[in-house]
């Protein structure tokens, strides 16, 4: 270090006509390679400068951000938002009326109190549902996906009041009360007689799968026969499969008994049906009681005459 | 935790631009943290003659200094001479305005006030106003404040240049963005770091011979009374041996620095010497005297000047000037001159010594002003009424986007 000592006695110019009013315009002053790239390089550190803080800042918002979404995510789980829409998706005919009977909600509950695994469960208490999902969709839609059963055929009991009771039997043999369904739509679904066991019951109903492939296929071919289906009877039909000699009976409105032979092909079995209700219609349309397509070799008729044919 | 700031000291000479750059640290001490040096362009007597040459010379040293400290400087305190330099006394008076007659701070004001109201022409700008003595009725005192008297005085030795040739300094120095905090003229710096207070208060005349003007100062009990400068300096001397010699300017700057004596003795007619001294060819014997009377005859003519100055302002009193003649300034090394300066003015003289705190490499008389503008830098021009803008955030910010 150099001494301290101070001036006796002011030296400064500072008033009027200093060399401190010689100031001048920046644009006067007097420019040379050194000092460009001195400039430059000031320019240079005041741009890192700027983008170093620029990442500082971006760093300790990011930084203060995660920390804040981390204490919400503990405390605030209960306290989340409050489920402001329930979003149904359904294929089959269920209504947001029937789910909203369904589940019970508190109003004003919170997302995270929904117990979504008590929900589906409550969902599908109902026979009708063959499956359902419920999740969160943040941060206040509940989402419940369900698939339907899909109604084969109706079955008419007595209930315990001896009044006749519609119920309606999926392919997997679940019987259930149906709800939802427009009246069409039943109107075209056959009774089912269903099979009768040791016991006396009719449950549980077996064996429903290939019946209605049977439906089914001919529902999509031949409708025209299908729609005169009205009775689809299983009393010769316990849906065991690997037990021969089990037939499928149907009823329609033209020929009272058309018999099915459970472990044949549906496909053949129908064409003879068809080429069976062609020959008829040019033979004049003469009266049927009886077609049997169970048969191995042929399909056989028996006509209201007594006739017996073979096809 | 103290502040500090990089102040920078500039000397732009006429053979060579010295920076030194200093580290502020709180306001009680100063570190040296860099400097350089290179030769000078554009710089004629101490006067800018080619702004672009002298800019490109003067940025080149102060970024090589700051590559040197590995900093920036912040400020600058810059050195000025040339014989464009005038100096006046003017004297303030007033009397006590009190009914009491005691002296208040309103009738000191009015009396520097008074002083300093000497209106310069349009060409010329101020470039100190150096306070002497106040003095009340006639008695010299050191602080007037509540003395008794009727009448108030005080001197002051007001220092004033050329306006475009200060200008033409400032420009340089802001053409590399940076602001001039403080000029101070060449003599007054040097003298404020080689002189003890002590020599100041016996009185003392610094002399700064530098390449193309020497400039002196002479304090007498304690005050700058009279600075001068004077348009001849070692470059003219160097001149002089390369015409007299007949030999290139090279060749009379070694002559000078190696066989030269600033005075001519009797034996000097017989001792022969080398002009080179390495025997190579075209290097030749001349006889001493040859180099010493042509020396010899330009360094008398500097003190002559000086003393001529002295007497004119009646101030060549040796028992004023009792700490005698210190030298300073490249050419101050040459052999003899303190004997050529006691024959000239009759006053003992020496060769400055640098301060003892600062490094070997920088104690030598080529560095005295700047290590005077950074001792300035460091203690500051009493009663300065305008300082450098406060290095707020938004002038930082300001400085750096060169708005």
């Amino acid at each position: 270090m150099i001494g301290s000592g101070k001036q006796k006695g002011g030296t400064s110019a500072g008033g009027e006509q200093s060399w401190r009013e010689l100031a001048g315009p920046r644009r006067s002053r007097v420019n040379s390679p050194q000092a460009r790239k001195r400039r430059q390089s000031r320019w240079f550190k005041f741009f890192a400068g700027f983008v170093l803080l620029l990442v500082v800042l971006g760093g300790l918002a990011w930084v203060g951000s995660t920390f804040k979404n981390r204490q919400q995510a503990i405390p605030m789980a209960p306290s989340s938002k409050p489920i402001e829409r329930i979003i149904f998706d359904t294929d089959g005919v269920l209504s947001d009326n029937w789910l909203s009977q369904t589940i019970k909600l508190r109003p004003g509950m919170s997302m995270m109190e929904a117990d979504i695994h008590a929900l589906k469960k409550s969902v599908e208490a109902d026979v009708q549902v063959k499956s359902a999902s419920v999740e969160r969709v943040f941060p206040s839609d509940l989402r419940i996906r369900v698939k339907e059963r899909v109604p084969a055929l109706r079955l008419a009991i007595a209930g315990a009041d001896g009044k006749r009771q519609l119920r309606l039997v999926a392919r997997d043999g679940v019987v259930y009360d149906g709800i939802g369904y427009s009246k069409a739509r039943l109107k075209n679904l056959p009774f089912v007689q269903p099979y009768r066991h040791a016991d006396g019951s009719f449950f549980p109903m077996r064996g429903i799968e290939p019946v209605a492939e049977l439906l089914e296929l001919v529902r999509s071919t031949e409708p025209n026969i299908f729609r005169t289906w009205q009775v689809v009877s299983l009393e010769h039909y316990s849906g065991a499969l690997d037990i021969p000699g089990q037939v499928i009976e149907v009823r329609s409105t033209i020929v009272p008994r058309i018999i099915f032979g459970s472990s044949a092909d549906y496909g053949r079995q129908l064409d003879r049906l068809t080429y069976i209700f062609e020959y008829v219609r040019k033979q004049g349309n003469p009266s049927i009681e009886r077609i049997d397509l169970s048969l191995r070799g042929s399909a056989a008729v028996q006509f209201s005459s007594g006739r017996v044919g073979t096809f | 935790m103290s502040q500090s700031r990089v102040v920078g000291a500039v000397e732009i000479g006429t053979s060579k631009v010295t920076v030194l750059l200093g580290e502020i640290v709180g306001d009680s001490g100063l570190n040296i943290i860099g400097h350089s040096s290179c030769f000078s362009k554009g710089v004629k007597k101490g006067v800018i003659t080619d702004l672009k040459a002298a800019s490109d010379c003067v940025h080149a040293a102060i970024m090589t200094a700051e590559q040197n400290a590995k900093t920036r400087v912040d400020e600058v305190y810059l050195a000025q001479t040339g014989s464009h330099l005038r100096g006046n006394f003017n004297v303030g008076t007033t009397n006590v305005g009190s009914s009491d007659s005691i002296v208040r701070q309103a009738d000191i004001e009015q009396a520097t006030e008074d002083a300093k109201r000497r209106k310069l022409t349009d060409e010329r700008t101020y470039i100190h106003h150096i306070q002497n003595p106040f003095s009340i009725d006639g008695q010299p005192v050191e602080n007037p404040l509540s003395k008794k008297g009727e009448r108030l005085q005080v001197g002051y030795w007001s220092v004033h240049g050329d306006s475009q040739i200060v200008s033409d300094s400032l420009r340089v120095i802001r053409g590399i963005d940076l602001d001039v905090s403080d000029m101070i003229i060449s003599s007054i710096a040097s003298g404020a770091v080689l002189l003890e207070e002590s020599e100041k208060d016996n009185g003392a005349l610094v002399v700064d011979i530098g390449g193309g003007t020497t400039d002196f100062v002479l304090y007498r009990k304690g005050y700058i009374v009279l600075t001068g400068v004077v348009p001849v300096g070692g470059d003219h001397v160097t001149n002089d041996l390369s015409i007299g010699l007949r030999v290139g300017r090279k060749s009379a700057e070694e002559s000078k620095l190696k066989n030269g004596r600033a005075y001519y003795k009797s034996g000097d007619r017989e001792q022969k010497v080398w002009l080179y001294g390495d025997m190579t060819i075209g290097d030749r014997e001349y006889p001493l005297a040859a180099i010493t009377k042509i020396i010899e005859a330009r360094i008398s003519e500097i003190f002559d000047i000086i003393k001529d100055q002295l007497v004119e302002a009646d101030l060549l009193v040796p028992a004023d000037i009792a700490s005698g003649i210190i030298l300073t300034g490249g050419c101050s090394r040459l052999d003899g001159i303190d004997e050529a300066a006691r024959r000239s003015l009759g006053l003992e003289a020496r060769q400055s010594e640098g301060p003892q705190d600062v490094s070997p490499e920088l104690r030598v008389p080529e560095y005295s002003t700047a290590l005077g503008l950074l001792h300035y830098a460091l203690t500051g021009q009493e009663d300065a009424q305008q300082s450098a803008k406060p290095a707020g955030i938004w002038n930082r910010l300001g400085s750096i986007l060169n708005i």
